[in-house]
């Protein structure tokens, strides 16, 4: 990412507001993003072999009726045409209609969109706390069998693929704990609520919904945390080396303060990047996990329509994820004129 | 011009930032990590294109609907049958070793496309610059920014599964990160002294480009490439295991766990847990050499990327 620029050469009125100004630079430098993916899409799409229409077509269809149905759709136009109207309806908010579910695609993600949301920053959330505790554990005690350990673990968790993590905590908590014993150890394996979860109580359902998130979180979270352990543990090395953590040990300074307020603070700024940068991972991690899971999030309801050959659909849940990108960078963005002082007072950065 | 060649001779017997071959591979072959690796790497490597040899059974059969034999369907592990056998009475270790040789070739060759493609472009534009250069990196940048898993999906909704879009769309998911390093390589090495010469002395951008600046950025393309396998190993198998990668009855690693997501219920836990082992154990080699090429070649900061 160009994070390298100095914020001197914000506009005009913006320099007294040096923070507003490096996120309205990053807000622009995503414009590509948010312009290049539905390009794209639209590219593959008009590239595909076969087009819209096809979903309509049933054998023995006068040939007259095809070329009214692409009239209808507007297939017609040459593609420039349809790009520029793929983009204004893009922008304006109308993501056409969902061949197989008979609604507005805007309908359909609306409801899936919170779904997705609750899984991904939950899983966010948890993976960057035990990933920052794990990591500055053993950045604390580097080379000793406990680190090695803790890396190997790391290691291995980054490896394994969210779909298999997955797979196996089903049998795990879905076959072998679940069929012995009824109690605390049997997790639902699949979707959001339990049959017959409007008969109970607002505590109860909110305790349902819990017990559902347990296993699609905690695979989630397995695959990111090792990345984030790995990269504390780095980038705390790097910093416990400096010159001012020995200057802040030898002014007498406790080690839990050196620790967190000099040195974690000074690692915490790279690692804000690695949040924005994890969430193409997270978002990949989600279209897996909800299909494990039956969880009904934007990734579930994306392949459960590539099978239904629901093409809209597919295509908006792919401009969504985009702007989610987009939206968590933006997040990651304000979050790093939280932590470093340099971009919040216009100072250019080191 | 006597000096020139000398010049130009000393660059190439380091690899990129002065690290020299000799010490650099006696340190990695004591990192027993890196080690495990590379005889991780080599085992899969021998087991998919010497097993189904050794391991003569026909992963093709079904032996509960083509041998008739009931007690095959989800039968546990066993002699005849050493990682036991799937609901079609198929044997999961002929298939598991079938399978490899489709994600492994999948993932090596979309690797190979993905990453060459990279180094190519990135390395032209670096080298070039201008335009061209900013407009590229924007594109890669772009599809750096996107969850690869979500352009896979939407891919394979528009043209349909197949084993060469599979490559391919892995491979346009792979090209970025060559392109990022090569570029960046390109951009640090174009104003040394020994490109200077061979710009003195003439030599055409493509020489100077693929015969001079490209040998000394193989370094950090050489960690890359390990890890670039071994995500797109991943890829392909998230891919076949939604049911949008390799088309059953064929084998892949990812399609052979989904299979066996529905047995799961009845106990059958080896038809999933052994394909998924064997990715996990081949994804984890690359990563481990990968790793130990890093720390070899570029002792000093060691920077993950996501």
């Amino acid at each position: 990412m160009d994070s390298g620029g100095s914020c001197r050469n914000g506009g005009g009125h913006l320099k007294e507001l040096p923070l507003l100004s490096f996120v309205v630079r990053r807000l622009l430098g995503s414009l590509p993003l948010l312009v290049g993916v539905p390009t794209l899409v639209f590219l593959a799409l008009s590239l595909a072999p076969g087009d819209v229409a096809s979903v309509y077509l049933r054998p023995g269809i006068p040939p007259e009726t095809v070329v009214q149905i692409r009239q209808n759709l507007g297939l017609d136009e040459p593609l420039h045409v349809r790009y520029v109207r793929w983009l204004s309806s893009l922008a304006r908010g109308d993501l056409g209609y969902s061949v197989a579910h008979g609604v507005s695609v805007r309908r359909l993600l609306a409801t899936a969109l919170p779904n997705t949301l609750l899984l991904g920053s939950l899983s966010l959330g948890l993976s960057f706390a035990l990933g920052i505790l794990t990591g500055i554990f053993q950045a604390l005690r580097p080379h000793t069998v406990l680190d090695s350990f803790l890396s190997g673990v790391s290691l291995f968790f980054y490896s394994v693929p969210p779909f298999w993590l997955g797979t196996m905590l089903v049998l795990m908590f879905g076959v072998w704990l679940g069929s012995s014993a009824e109690g605390l150890w049997t997790l639902p394996v699949s979707g959001m609520f339990s049959v017959g979860h409007e008969f109970l109580g607002p505590w109860e359902k909110a305790f349902d919904r819990l017990r559902h998130l347990v296993l699609p979180t905690l695979t989630l979270t397995a695959v990111l945390t090792g990345g984030v352990a790995r990269f504390v543990r780095a980038a705390m090395l790097e910093v416990l080396g400096e010159d001012y953590i020995l200057a802040a040990r030898a002014r007498g300074l406790s080690e839990t303060r050196v620790v967190l307020k000099h040195a974690f603070r000074n690692a915490l700024i790279p690692l804000i990047t690695l949040g924005g940068l994890s969430l193409p991972l997270l978002l990949s991690g989600t279209v897996v996990v909800e299909f494990i899971f039956a969880w009904p999030g934007i990734g579930r309801l994306m392949v459960t329509s590539v099978a239904a050959r629901d093409i809209p659909v597919v295509l908006a849940g792919t401009v969504l994820m985009a702007f989610l990108v987009v939206a968590g960078n933006l997040l990651a963005d304000l979050l790093y004129g939280l932590a470093d002082p340099r971009i919040r007072h216009g100072r250019p950065q080191a | 011009m006597a000096s020139l060649p000398f010049l130009h001779g000393r660059e190439r017997h380091t690899l990129g930032r002065g690290v020299s071959w000799g010490p650099g591979w006696a340190w990695w072959l004591r990192n027993r990590w890196a080690v495990m690796g590379l005889w991780g790497v080599a085992l899969a490597g021998a087991a998919v294109t010497l097993g189904p040899w050794l391991w003569r059974t026909d992963p093709a059969f079904q032996g509960v609907y083509q041998g008739g034999d009931l007690s095959l369907r989800l039968a546990p592990p066993s002699l005849d049958h050493p990682l036991g056998t799937d609901a079609f009475g198929r044997d999961v270790l002929a298939r598991l070793l079938q399978g490899g040789r489709i994600s492994l070739g999948i993932g090596l060759a979309a690797a190979l496309l993905g990453v060459g493609t990279g180094v190519v472009v990135g390395g032209m534009v670096g080298y070039v610059g201008g335009l061209a250069d900013a407009l590229v990196m924007r594109i890669a940048d772009t599809l750096l920014a996107f969850p690869k898993l979500v352009l896979l999906v939407s891919l394979a909704a528009l043209f349909g599964p197949s084993i060469p879009l599979v490559i391919g769309t892995l491979a346009l998911s792979q090209w970025p990160v060559g392109a990022r390093l090569a570029r960046g390589e390109v951009l640090a090495l174009r104003q040394r002294p020994f490109v200077e010469a061979a710009r003195a002395l003439g030599f055409s951008r493509r020489r100077i480009l693929f015969g001079h600046v490209l040998p000394n950025a193989a370094a950090p393309l050489l960690v890359i490439f390990p890890l670039s396998v071994g995500e797109a190993v991943v890829m392909e198998a998230s891919l076949s295991f939604l049911g949008l990668g390799v088309q059953p009855p064929l084998a892949s690693w990812g399609n052979m766990a989904a299979e066996g997501l529905n047995p799961l219920a009845e106990g059958a836990w080896w038809v999933s847990a052994f394909p998924g082992l064997a990715l996990v154990a081949v994804v984890l080699s690359f990563n481990l050499v990968s790793e130990g090429l890093r720390e070899t070649l570029n002792p000093r900061g060691l920077r993950g990327h996501s």
